[in-house]
């Protein structure tokens, strides 16, 4: 029985029997149209890296756009550093940061308590609580609040501003909403104070521009 | 097919095929088309059916070349490809085991001699006309050296099946062949006469 398989094993192991001429033929027009069918899975795969790439492009160009314009929306004004014995001279005046220009103002927020007639005016007063801000709400330094006398104000000049002019104060007011107008105004008052006074203040956008401002107390921001 | 082939290596011809050159897949072709198509003839057990096996088995090893690991011998790995596209041709046309032929168990005397004597052509002649299922497991047991466990696996069948298949294939053919030899004994016997 082994003898039997093992010849025959070894005579059809390597037998040989030429195929038709020209079979090859056949075959390679086969080749042909699988290689049309199919779809090279390499192409395939940077065909969606390419989409994916492109897409990815996009989003990262509208959320810099985004990032863009909600900066470019907030108002921001260097604030000017003063000294505290300042204060006990009766005049306090700011003194600019221009060296770092960084922003030493502490930010706080403040409460809108009441709402004038006037439709953009709102009455404010330093708060720590922000539970219950609205859209026009804004934000005011804190505790850098200096005296000074209507006669170191001189508004309603188009003239470029000066910041190295130590007479001038210089205040930061950082607005939440995106939407503030510019050339609107808005009042505050301060709580604490014992004759409370409102003064208004008019938004201007640019800092390189002096702000228009209307004290009507000797308190300001 | 041993016609006058450019020396290529084995890992030259693959490497080319990987890249769907057709010079090299031409080459590759070449190279196996006559092993590979008595492959296809001992299964198929006629020449149409073989040729499609053929084409489908080249086609595959075209598509899949990719997937060769360099473990076995690369013939090996062709050569597995035919036989189990030959397989599933069988399954999709023919039906494996029709026939009852008779008992196994009954011994058959042949000349081993006279089997020496046999041409090649005349072996393959005698398993071709054996039954699609009698073909098929003793090509996979003898000629491919497959387990009755491998096989049992590959056909989904019993190994008791795939023995029993054996047994009935090789006492056919062992009739088949003393039958032959036989035959050739008278010719050639008629042939001194004349």
């Amino acid at each position: 029985m082994e003898n039997f398989d093992k010849h025959i094993k070894t005579e059809l192991r390597d037998y040989e029997v030429d195929p038709p001429a020209g079979f090859w033929h056949n075959i390679s027009e086969q080749l042909n149209i699988e290689e049309a069918i199919t779809v090279d899975p390499a192409r395939k795969g940077s065909a969606f890296f390419l989409l994916f790439r492109i897409a990815a492009i996009f989003l990262g160009v509208v959320f810099i756009g985004d990032k863009f314009q909600s900066s470019s929306n907030t108002l921001r004004i260097p604030t000017a550093k003063f000294q505290p014995e300042d204060l006990t001279q009766g005049i306090a005046t700011p003194v600019a940061n221009l060296e770092t220009h960084k922003s030493s103002t502490k930010i706080i927020r403040a409460k809108v308590i009441k709402e004038t007639t006037s439709p953009n005016t709102y009455l404010v007063a330093n708060s720590e609580d922000v539970s219950n801000h609205r859209e026009n709400d804004i934000v005011v330094p804190e505790k850098e609040e200096v005296t000074v006398t209507n006669e170191e104000v001189k508004a309603d000049t188009n003239e470029d501003f000066v910041i190295n002019d130590k007479s001038i104060p210089v205040y930061s007011l950082k607005l939440i909403s995106k939407e503030v107008p510019e050339n609107d105004e808005f009042s505050v008052i301060e709580p604490k104070s014992k004759d409370a006074q409102k003064k208004v203040i008019v938004i201007e956008k640019g800092i390189s521009k002096k702000p228009s401002l209307d004290v009507r107390i000797p308190y300001r921001f | 097919m041993s016609t006058q082939l450019p020396t290529y290596s084995d890992q030259q011809i693959i490497e080319g095929c990987m890249k769907s050159d057709r010079k090299f897949q031409e080459l590759l072709y070449k190279k196996f088309a006559g092993k590979m198509y008595s492959v296809c003839l001992r299964y198929a057990g006629e020449q149409n059916s073989a040729q499609d096996i053929l084409q489908d088995g080249f086609v595959k090893v075209y598509t899949n070349i990719c997937k060769f690991r360099s473990e076995g011998s690369f013939e090996g790995w062709v050569r597995r490809i035919f036989v189990n596209t030959s397989l599933e041709f069988i399954r999709k046309k023919a039906n494996l085991y029709v026939a009852q032929e008779p008992d196994a168990n009954s011994m058959v005397n042949y000349d081993e001699n006279g089997l020496q004597k046999l041409m090649k052509e005349d072996i393959m002649e005698l398993i071709q006309s054996l039954s699609t299922g009698y073909r098929t497991i003793f090509n996979l047991y003898v000629v491919e050296g497959f387990s009755h466990k491998e096989i049992a696996e590959m056909l989904n069948i019993s190994e008791g099946t795939s023995k029993s298949q054996l047994a009935r294939a090789r006492y056919i053919l062992k009739e088949r062949l003393e039958t032959k030899m036989n035959y050739n004994t008278n010719i050639n016997f008629n042939a001194a006469e004349l």
